[in-house]
């Protein structure tokens, strides 16, 4: 536990002493949730609730709602994509050095998890100014569950590919994920959005934001989700800092 | 996981062979074989290392050399349990060491934190790890550099703290690769008395260097050629 706590405590310190890294986590919200609010109409739209139904809301706030889970997404996926990265060949050295490699992923993954709180803090603050969702706890959740699920997915792409063609798919995916394939302003598009990161978080958010609800159900299946991801990333990166 | 001290039996490939080592046998490698394969289509394996042996014994300085791309760095990987081989056995009889070529560090740690966090992977005590670091600063001239960066250092004073890194927990046997490049001359010389100091108290060296000018320095010279090691004549052609 030592070693986790440790590994975990100089982590957050090279987090903090990463600039890009820290731009991208206070000016990526204000940035695009401000000026999605400022761009889209407010002419009325439907919003298909999950579980069925619509609601009528303005453009804007349907906008917004969709882009808090995905600069929360995108924040926290490059985050793991680069916290892999830029690590991935200390890490190695360190667990041949002693360190349980177990406490190595733990402690990467807990930097993941500060960050992906203080995202989704700073996002639904940012979010709040254009929107009242009728639930901000379950809305706050749903966006959480995005940035954590996709900061596992960037730790996944992190051992797979390089960096910026890891950068390139943590910018096209949660955007395509989130905004395409779990709008609530279209229909769905057959089975596939139900097997992409962001479908949980999606409904979470559209549910809390504009039906009051707090689906149990999406918040269960996202948390299994969630899990599944993480167990497939931690491998990933465990095998990865470990002898070849 | 296996790791550079708990390793020394638990791999397949690794034994104790604590039998061997109590004669003074800190290191062996027997009939190292290591191939680089991939599975893309179009694309060829590349084979490293056909059979290479080596042994290193207490208090002995043994150097490595080889051509570039001759398998140098590969070899000191499955000697430190970096990488497996895919066949013969290593036994390690002792703590090692381990300075790679490239730092291996984290960039934006601080010197003293770079410490703490090995020292503690080590097993060693938080005091421990301050005594230590701060001779091993003093000796190699870092002290200054203790609360800069790693990304903030120069070349020469990175070797310094990685090669510090692999002495911090005073290990039985230490294994370097291409261990003083970036080195100035002073630091140069204060690497070897050093290197004196450590086998006088019973550390096996091994270095791994593509050029070795002065092989007095050295018990042994192996060359490794076509992904075996060869004894290398010292100078005059006298075998090592």
């Amino acid at each position: 536990m030592s070693h986790t706590a440790t590994a975990l405590r100089l982590g957050l310190r090279e987090y903090a002493r990463t600039p890009v890294l820290l731009a991208l986590f206070a000016f990526l919200p204000v940035y695009f949730v401000a000026v999605f609010a400022g761009v889209a109409p407010s002419t009325p739209v439907p919003v298909h609730l999950p579980g069925g139904g619509t609601a009528t809301h303005a453009t804007a706030d349907a906008v917004v709602v969709l882009v808090a889970p995905i600069v929360t997404a995108l924040v926290v996926g490059i985050t793991g994509l680069f916290v892999l990265r830029a690590t991935a060949d200390a890490d190695s050295r360190l667990v041949i050095a002693g360190y349980d490699v177990r406490s190595v992923v733990l402690a990467r993954f807990g930097v993941l998890a500060v960050v992906a709180i203080v995202e989704t803090v700073v996002t639904v603050a940012v979010a709040l100014v254009f929107v009242s969702p009728g639930h901000l706890v379950g809305f706050a959740l749903g966006v959480l569950l995005a940035g954590a699920t996709y900061g596992a997915v960037g730790v996944a792409v992190g051992v797979v590919l390089d960096r910026l063609a890891g950068v390139y798919v943590m910018l096209f995916g949660p955007t395509l994920d989130v905004f395409l394939f779990q709008n609530p302003m279209t229909d769905s598009a057959g089975e596939l959005p139900a097997l992409l990161p962001g479908h949980y978080a999606g409904e979470l958010v559209v549910a809390a934001a504009f039906a009051g609800d707090l689906p149990v159900e999406s918040i269960g299946w996202g948390l299994v989700y969630l899990l599944g991801v993480g167990v497939v990333a931690g491998w990933a990166f465990a095998r990865s800092a470990s002898p070849a | 996981m296996p790791n550079i001290l708990e390793q020394r039996a638990s791999d397949p490939g690794n034994s104790t062979g604590s039998l061997d080592l109590a004669r003074d046998v800190v290191l062996r490698g027997d009939g190292l074989e290591k191939t680089y394969g991939s599975r893309l289509p179009f694309t060829r394996s590349v084979e490293v290392l056909t059979g290479a042996s080596l042994e290193l014994r207490r208090g002995e300085i043994v150097g490595i050399v080889g051509e570039n791309g001759s398998g140098k760095s590969t070899l000191l990987k499955l000697l430190v349990g970096a990488l497996d081989p895919d066949a013969g056995e290593i036994t390690r009889g002792g703590s090692v060491g381990w300075c790679p070529q490239e730092t291996l560090l984290y960039d934006r740690l601080t010197v003293r934190e770079t410490f703490e966090l090995f020292g503690e992977a080590y097993g060693m005590d938080a005091d421990a790890v301050v005594d230590a670091r701060d001779e091993l600063a003093e000796r190699l001239d870092f002290e200054r550099f203790l609360d800069y960066r790693v990304d903030h250092l120069s070349g020469g004073n990175r070797q310094k703290v990685n090669l510090g890194v692999s002495l911090l927990h005073d290990p039985d046997v230490l294994l370097l690769d291409e261990p003083y490049t970036g080195f100035d001359w002073d630091t140069y010389q204060t690497f070897w008395s050093l290197t004196e100091e450590l086998t006088a108290d019973g550390t096996s060296i091994g270095i791994i260097s593509h050029l070795v000018n002065e092989h007095e320095r050295f018990d042994r010279l192996y060359e490794l050629r076509d992904g075996e090691l060869e004894l290398a004549p010292r100078d005059g052609g006298e075998t090592a």
